[in-house]
């Protein structure tokens, strides 16, 4: 098994060592030979040494508190859901000044998860979960501990040191988002209602879809959030510009939202210098479905700052001619996702996971997909101002239509993790998504886009069905 | 003691039935709970279905403690079910399902719902393959599982035929059949089946069968539904859910168990039978009556 | 992977099955009830059933393939005698098969009447449950509905012996050509034109009396299983389907028709004719009744 990249195939018929190794476990696992710890703590322990989760499972250990799947609301959580009431005033960046790259990585990434997490929740000033990538106090990266004593008796008869190497990301992940789906199935993660023309989403509050929606005048968004990032905006607004029902209207005037930032040619602009603290990420994606609701809401990617670095790249999508807008016909939203079955791009010489994911896809509503003339399983063409893959359409209802400000949007998902080699091929999604970034943290703006979706030539189904992939950039 | 008393049983249910069956064309499908042998002894899993995220855990479990190699596949439709159906080397298949809309009309009708189903042998109390195969090379443990053995197959494939959800698979190179075995080698070392050992969420839980069965009553009782206590006899295998399991492609089946249902069938078709030979004979009685008479008539009138 | 477990082979397998329990019954019935002027009909009808057990049996193994892996593996296909229906057709075509050689055996070289009447009965017990066989073995099956229906072996025994004699029939003229030395009675019988359009005329009478039978069977049967829009239409053995409405029920129906009419007009080549080629529509009807049902079936599921 290898993950991405091997060196050489053997020769002939020759296996390395490890398959030999890998045969022998194997016979003593299925002849009872060989058990695992966790297996031979469940023979050799009575219940009673088992503590409990919420869901009366007993466990090895439990952490998480009760918060990993149905629960919320506890305060005793350091994983899991995050608690809603982050205090902003006690956020403070990480000092990353002295350190090096590796550390500063590993810190920047601890914090951004800390603050996904809802670290900087009210009442818990300072509070460090154990579960993280980097010690702070410390100053060491996890994943370079070197500890080799046992905490516990646990720990001791099982021969496991878990504070050697072992790195605990605060990285939780909703498969399917199956609580979306499930329990409260009046739940509508895409179609962002506008009853009673509020700009963005569900106005009255029935709809509690698990995902954030604002509420004319009012300073929050609201919402049963997963995330924490919504109520993490809505407080950085009320920090950067005060009350969000004036911003609205001054934005729309010609008074800039955030001190120092100018207009420019109807178009927002930044103050230069360092990043803004506060402003309201990602209301609008640098492409943009709408152009009335982008010129009200603004993002990064429209601040123009004579080319400070951290706005290079977005100016540079716009000088050249890379920004994609729905007046040029530009109106399918692109999104990207990842799948359960791979991780990243280094699954994909996995046979059993390719197994369940084998090729690269969009996800399209069959009603969009009746729109363009295809089925699930048919082949289109997703263009971007930057570039085109080829690829399979599954028509699903999981995507739909968005209506934003009052006008319909066909949206398609897609994931990431396809390329031309190894066993599952398939075309680069990147070769459509955007190069924006948020001068931030610097993160890509790869989830979004805007997009056309063309019905596949027979000569690019050809040529999809020959090599696996069909690509190109402009 | 239970022994004699449930052979009792059976005697009687199919005598029953052999006076019941040509009455009704429906049959035997409106019998009692069909009676369960030595419920304690047996092991069995709950699948539910609401607790269920999808992750496949369970898939990759059973491929690789039972070494089975991964198969070709492809993207063909809007859910995540991949391979599509049990093979000879897929003995676990998570069956995905979309059910409902998101549009905006069908906001009344409780928006979308994504259901997924870890679905494999169901390991039945009563098995059809079990009862069907001619060289007795399937055959039910006292604790549970269906197996099999590979020496002994044929290879007709009626298995294939009978299962009532197809699980056995005809493998063209073996030239027989292979199916899930419950994991019997971890069982037999106290451990539970592979699949429900990596469940991250319990949708999959390995206990006693009469537990199951008790946990699937109450759960009716909840307004859910539940699969595997009363069709086809029972399974060893118990699903719950809260949607229709028709959604997933599991037909319904009666408390009738596979020889049940033979003998119904076979009652059905003698008495098809006796009429159908009674009309044979009359009818050629009143052919070769006609036709003389035709013939009589014509070479009269013809002269 | 193969697209289909029971595949042509499976089909041909039923069909001679099914043809060779309808032959025996037709040679004993016709050795216990007409004697000595359908002497022939009765040994065509025995070796149309020996040559037709042997060839289902050697069809199933070819299907099977078992035999490549494990090549005595099929024996145990003796083991659950009366559990599966497998193993209950096993053991009824062995018999049949003993049966037919004695018969023929007993036929050609002379026999003890009583002899013969008892491996007759016996026969026709064996031959009636081979044909009924065929179709139980299918409508037993749980997992396919289209064929889980009472009609199907019904009609499976009613066409096995429709089929049955209708071979016994054709291979009077044609064992007579091959073999005139051999099978001496057949030539002269056959020689004798109008004794053999005679009996053209009797057994053509049965035959549409079951093909009548055999289209209602199928119209009860296609009435009473759930998927029968798999035969009707849209999938790709339905056009299969209406060929073998056409050429194995009405052709060979229209045929006799026409045949009862020239019965008395002279025309024997004609009516020799016209009845061979009902005939080989109404086996060709037989096969693709089996090949369409089993194939159909294992399309649904």
């Amino acid at each position: 098994m290898q993950y991405r990249w091997k060196t050489s195939d053997s020769p002939g018929v020759a296996k390395s060592d490890l398959s030999l190794f890998m045969k022998l476990y194997n016979m003593w696992r299925q002849r009872g030979i060989l058990r695992l710890p966790s297996e031979l703590f469940m023979k050799d322990h009575p219940e009673e040494d088992f503590p409990t989760d919420p869901m009366g499972r007993k466990c090895l250990e439990y952490i998480a508190g009760d918060e990993i799947w149905g629960f919320s609301g506890t305060e005793k959580g350091q994983a899991g859901r995050p608690c809603p009431d982050i205090n902003w005033e006690w956020y403070a960046e990480p000092d990353t000044d002295n350190m090096k790259a590796s550390d500063q990585v590993y810190a920047e990434i601890d914090d951004a998860v800390g603050l996904y997490d809802g670290q900087y929740r009210a009442g818990h000033v300072g509070y460090k979960s154990s579960v993280h990538a980097y010690d702070d106090g410390k100053g060491e990266i996890l994943a370079k501990r070197r500890v080799n004593n046992y905490r516990d008796g646990i720990d001791k008869e099982y021969s496991m040191a878990k504070n050697w190497a072992w790195c605990w990301p605060k990285n939780q992940r909703i498969l399917y988002n199956k609580d979306d789906c499930g329990e409260n199935d009046t739940m509508n993660p895409v179609t962002f209602k506008t009853a009673d023309n509020t700009p963005w989403g569900a106005p009255s509050g029935e709809r509690s879809n698990g995902w954030p929606y604002w509420r004319q005048g009012s300073t929050f968004w609201w919402g049963k959030e997963r995330t924490g990032m919504a109520r993490i905006w809505a407080q950085g607004i009320a920090k950067g510009g005060g009350d969000l029902t004036k911003n609205y209207d001054a934005w729309t005037g010609d008074k800039p939202p955030v001190p120092g930032a100018t207009f420019r040619g109807g178009k927002l602009q930044g103050p230069g210098g360092k990043p803004m603290v506060g402003i309201p990420e990602h209301f609008e994606p640098m492409e943009y479905p709408n152009t009335a609701l982008a010129e009200d809401y603004p993002c990064y990617g429209w601040l123009y700052t004579n080319r400070a670095s951290e706005y290079e790249a977005n100016d540079k999508l716009w000088d050249d001619g890379l920004v994609g807008l729905p007046e040029d016909g530009y109106n399918v939203i692109w999104g990207s996702f990842r799948l359960t079955e791979h991780f990243h791009t280094f699954t994909r010489n996995m046979p059993l996971l390719n197994e369940m994911q084998p090729e690269y896809f969009i996800e399209m509503h069959p009603g969009h997909a009746a729109e363009v003339g295809i089925d699930s399983g048919d082949y289109v063409r997703v263009e971007s101002k930057r570039g085109w893959v080829i690829c399979k359409i599954r028509a699903t209802k999981r995507v739909g239509k968005l209506k934003i400000n009052n006008a319909d949007y066909w949206e398609i998902m897609t994931p990431f993790h396809f390329g031309p080699k190894d066993m599952a091929k398939g075309s680069i999604a990147n070769f459509v998504s955007i190069g924006a970034v948020d001068p931030h943290a610097f993160i890509p703006e790869t989830k979004a886009c805007m997009c056309k979706i063309l019905k596949a030539t027979d000569a690019e189904i050809a040529a999809i069905q020959e090599k696996g992939y069909h690509q190109g950039v402009y | 003691m239970t022994d004699k008393v449930s052979r009792k049983d059976f005697l009687m249910a199919a005598g029953a039935s052999l006076l019941v069956a040509p009455m009704a064309l429906e049959g035997l499908d409106r019998g009692q709970r069909a009676p369960v042998q030595h419920l304690g002894e047996q092991r069995a899993v709950v699948v539910d279905v609401t607790r269920c995220i999808g992750c496949k855990a369970c898939q990759i479990a059973c491929k690789v403690w039972n070494k089975l190699p991964a198969e070709k596949t492809e993207v063909s439709d809007g859910e995540f079910t991949n391979p599509k159906f049990f093979s000879p080397i897929t003995w676990k298949i998570v069956r995905f399902k979309e059910i409902g809309d998101y549009d905006e009309d069908a906001a009344g009708t409780g928006g979308l719902k994504w259901r997924m189903l870890s679905d494999n042998c169901k390991h039945c109390l009563e098995p059809s393959c079990v009862s069907v195969c001619p060289a007795a090379a399937l055959w039910k443990r006292s604790d549970g599982p269906v197996l099999y053995d590979l020496d002994r197959c044929v290879g007709c494939g009626y298995c294939t035929m009978a299962c009532p959800w197809g699980v056995p698979r005809f493998d063209d190179d073996l030239h027989a059949v292979r199916k899930c075995t419950m994991c019997h080698d971890r069982i037999d070392q106290g451990l539970e089946p592979s699949c429900v050992s990596v469940c991250p969420t319990d949708s999959l839980q390995y206990m006693n069968l009469e537990e199951a069965r008790r946990v699937a009553v109450d759960a009716e009782a909840n307004g859910l539904y539940t699969y595997g206590v009363d069709e086809v006899g029972g399974t060893s295998w118990i699903y719950i859910s809260d949607v229709p399991f028709s959604e997933f492609g599991l037909p319904e089946y009666s408390t009738v168990t596979q020889k049940g249902f033979e003998s119904d069938i076979l009652v059905k078709f003698a008495g098809a039978g006796l009429f159908v030979g009674g009309a044979i004979l009359a009818a050629v009685k009143l052919y070769a009556e006609r036709r003389e008479a035709i013939m009589k008539s014509g070479s009269e009138g013809g002269n | 992977m193969s697209e289909f477990v029971w595949g042509p082979l499976m089909a041909t397998y039923l069909f001679l099955g099914g043809l060779a329990g309808g032959a025996y019954l037709i040679s004993a019935l016709v050795d216990l009830f007409k004697g000595e002027d359908y002497e022939v009909l009765s040994k065509s009808g025995a070796l149309v059933s020996t040559v037709a057990v042997i060839a289902s049996v050697v069809v199933l193994l070819l299907e099977i393939k078992r035999f490549e892996v494990a090549p005595l593996s099929f024996l145990n296909a003796f083991r659950q005698f009366p559990g599966s229906m497998i193993s209950v057709g096993t053991w009824l075509l062995t018999c049949l098969l003993v049966v037919s050689v004695v018969t023929v055996i007993l036929a050609f070289f002379g026999g003890n009447w009583l002899v013969r009447k008892i491996v007759d009965v016996v026969g026709i017990v064996l031959s009636l449950g081979t044909a009924a066989y065929t179709g139980l073995v299918l409508s037993y099956c749980r997992g396919i509905p289209f064929w889980g229906s009472p009609f199907l072996p019904a009609l499976f025994t009613v066409s096995g012996i429709l089929t049955g004699l209708t071979l016994a029939m054709l291979m009077i003229p044609v064992a007579a050509y091959i073999m005139p030395k051999a099978l001496n009675s057949f030539w002269e019988l056959y020689e004798r034109k109008a004794s053999y359009v005679g009996m053209i005329g009797q057994t053509e009478k049965y035959c549409q009396v079951l093909t009548v039978v055999e289209i209602v069977l199928l119209a009860l049967y296609m009435g009473t299983t759930p998927t029968t829009g798999i035969l009707l239409g849209g999938s790709s053995v339905s056009l299969l389907f209406y060929v073998y409405i056409a050429l194995g029920l009405l052709l060979p129906l229209g045929i006799g028709y026409l045949n009862s009419k020239w019965e008395h007009q002279g025309k024997d080549m004609m009516i020799v004719l016209s009845a061979m080629i009902g005939q080989v529509m109404v086996l060709l009807g037989g096969f693709i009744l089996r090949y369409v049902v089993l194939i159909g079936g294992q399309l649904i599921h």
